[in-house]
């Protein structure tokens, strides 16, 4: 019985791990098609525009009837909720227009610290969901370092 | 260049401040309406500023490559991204599920050598290389995490 679980437990987690690594390769790809269309002379920030509308055309088609169904959302949510898609919108605008001017190369490793910048928001906003750790402050001390030797290499 | 660098910068940190509010928001509001509201609030952002320092006339002269291109990212970040993400975090947990995440400015790189050409410098990939580990080791610290 528990050897049954455990390889349910196996499958889960592997399914879980395929469906990560797709979700990255989604990202990837993403970012290199942007990358495409604005050293083709395309404006960045009309790039990241059209790519959100189809985003909402889709995520609206795709999850309407699970929307109807939703409880509405509290006020303290739509604050967080607006004031995320100003961030996001600020996020996609400039790392479209850095796109204009540097390499896919250089611009996607830098990106790549946002979990660090993540780390360091949910200290200060969800307070006392984490903490600091000395593996942390390793681990954000690499990104860090890596990311200066992207900025001066480049 | 330089200025480049510090837009790259800029997204990196509106990301990460912007993936912590939706996990604030997510404590009040389902999964799916804070994608749809978060997306919407992105085009009428980006709408607004495009309007004020384009003009209307930056929406037009669109081709249908364009179109066609767009489309597929907007597939690409907004539902198999996020959705698949989000599925990979239910079933495997963010301890596996994120540092995978994290390894995309590799595949990145590769992509960016074969599909577009590029020639990244030493420096550029073992920043690259230590960016990964550097998140890898961050997000896999269960005793960061206190609830």
């Amino acid at each position: 019985m528990s050897a049954m679980a455990a390889s349910a437990d196996t499958r889960r987690i592997t399914i879980g791990l395929v469906f990560a690594v797709l979700a990255m390769l989604s990202f990837v790809t993403g970012g290199l098609l942007a990358n495409h269309l604005v050293d083709g002379g395309y404006s960045p920030v009309v790039v990241a525009f059209y790519e959100a509308l189809f985003g909402l055309t889709f995520t609206l088609a795709i999850r309407l009837r699970a929307l109807r169904s939703d409880r509405a959302p509290v006020r303290s949510g739509w604050g967080w909720m607006l004031a995320a898609g100003v961030l996001f919108a600020l996020a996609t605008g400039s790392f479209y227009t850095s796109l204009d001017r540097l390499d896919y190369s250089v611009a996607a490793p830098i990106v790549g610290a946002v979990p660090l910048a993540s780390y360091l928001f949910v200290l200060i906003v969800l307070r006392g969901y984490e903490r600091l750790t000395p593996r942390v402050v390793f681990g954000a001390a690499l990104v860090v370092a890596g990311v200066g030797l992207i900025g001066v290499a480049n | 260049m330089g200025l480049g660098i510090l837009l790259a910068i800029v997204a990196t940190f509106a990301w990460g401040a912007g993936d912590v509010l939706v996990r604030r928001a997510m404590f009040d509001v389902p999964a799916e309406l804070v994608v749809v509201v978060v997306v919407g609030m992105v085009a009428a952002v980006l709408g607004v500023v495009i309007v004020s320092t384009e003009g209307f006339a930056a929406f037009g002269g669109i081709e249908l490559a364009f179109v066609g291109i767009v489309a597929v990212m907007g597939a690409l970040i907004w539902v198999t991204g996020n959705l698949f993400y989000f599925h990979g975090l239910k079933r495997a947990g963010v301890t596996l599920a994120a540092p995978i995440l994290g390894a995309g400015p590799l595949f990145a790189i590769a992509l960016a050598v074969v599909f577009a050409g590029e020639r990244p410098n030493l420096y550029t990939l073992i920043g690259a290389f230590a960016v990964v580990v550097g998140v890898a080791v961050i997000l896999t610290d269960r005793k960061r995490v206190l609830r």
